[in-house]
């Protein structure tokens, strides 16, 4: 009876290794990292930074004043205004739909993301990414979620993220953007 | 005490004792390389000499100063640190000087500015950390921060080969 009962916890733990072998988390999943969500409109905030997205729509075209954004696509427009806590830090966005990942566009170098955000001074201006002419008709259209990160290294870092239903935002043809600027602390 | 303990109690007692001795082993020598790049700072206070990467700091001035004198923004404050650096052994590297601040518990940092309002840096002061020629020069780094938040501060010299060793002088 006792090796009995020896032999079949023996079998159990070998069978425990088969499954914890088999169900560890990969790489990607071990190093992911720590969202806060929120909504349109509400500051979220981070370990390192805070972000809000104050408004979303799509466009044609883009007018920077001297530069004008066309694509075969549609642009995502985001007013997004970043502020760091702890120390400088650049803001990375990304927009994931349906597991495909969309970066802010490197056409326009003079958004939320591409300037260095000191503590104390927010950041207030927009995140342009560009995306395919039929992402609306993607599933994954109604629940595209805005990452944005400190730096482009996430990894087990803390990040702001907003769901958005791209299929209920407005679509203009064109908008008006402004270069990031430095708001009073 | 049962036969059973009697029996294994050795086992058990030996099972304790290596867990955390597996743990221990698994997890530090991921941790070692990690720590050892970290900085670890050396305080020093205002007119304390420091040799450092090469050269000799001396903080000479840290002050806090009205961002409305300055142009800098009425809602800031502009902070100029003067360190006197004096190169003994010359080496093509610059220094990373920031400005840090505890908050509430949390320290804070601010990046140099080039250039700061009107605040006029002297012609024969530098702005960028050099340690590419031997001689001794007066180092003016500016900060722009908001008003009222930088009461105690203090300056970080850090030197990427010299890690994890950096210095605080305030």
């Amino acid at each position: 009876m006792r090796r009995g009962a020896a032999f079949a916890i023996g079998a159990g733990l070998v069978a425990l290794a088969f499954v914890i072998t088999f169900t560890e988390p990969d790489d990607d999943a071990l190093e992911q990292p720590f969202p806060v969500r929120g909504d349109v409109g509400q500051q979220l905030v981070a370990s390192k930074f805070a972000t809000t997205l104050t408004q979303a729509r799509l466009a044609g075209e883009v007018d920077a004043d001297d530069w004008i954004g066309t694509t075969p696509g549609v642009w995502l427009v985001l007013d997004v205004s970043g502020e760091a806590t702890i120390a400088p830090l650049g803001l990375d966005a990304e927009l994931t739909v349906s597991g495909v990942d969309y970066d802010a566009t490197t056409r326009y170098g003079e958004q939320t993301t591409d300037s260095v955000i000191a503590v104390g001074f927010p950041l207030v201006g927009s995140v342009l990414i560009e995306l395919p002419a039929d992402i609306l008709d993607d599933a994954g259209a109604r629940s595209a979620v805005l990452r944005l990160t400190p730096g482009f290294d996430a990894r087990l870092d803390s990040v702001t993220e907003v769901v958005l239903d791209l299929t209920s935002l407005e679509r203009l043809d064109r908008v008006e953007v402004e270069p990031a600027r430095e708001a009073a602390p | 005490m049962s036969a059973w303990w009697r029996v294994n109690r050795w086992s058990l007692l030996a099972l304790v004792a290596i867990l955390p001795i597996a743990a221990y082993a698994v997890l530090v020598p991921r941790a070692i390389p990690y720590q050892d790049s970290r900085p670890v700072y050396e305080e020093h206070a205002l007119g304390d000499t420091v040799s450092y990467g090469g050269a000799d700091f001396t903080l000479t001035s840290l002050d806090v100063l009205p961002g409305w004198r300055y142009d800098t923004g009425s809602e800031t404050d502009l902070v100029v640190a003067i360190i006197t650096v004096d190169v003994t052994d010359p080496r093509e590297s610059t220094c990373d000087v920031r400005l840090v601040q505890s908050v509430e518990g949390v320290e804070r940092s601010w990046n140099d500015d080039l250039f700061a309002g009107d605040y006029d840096v002297p012609d024969e002061a530098e702005t960028l950390c050099s340690l590419s020629e031997a001689g001794e020069y007066e180092l003016q780094q500016l900060y722009v921060v908001p008003r009222g938040v930088v009461t105690d501060p203090a300056v970080e010299v850090t030197l990427q080969e010299e890690l994890p060793r950096a210095l605080r002088l305030r």
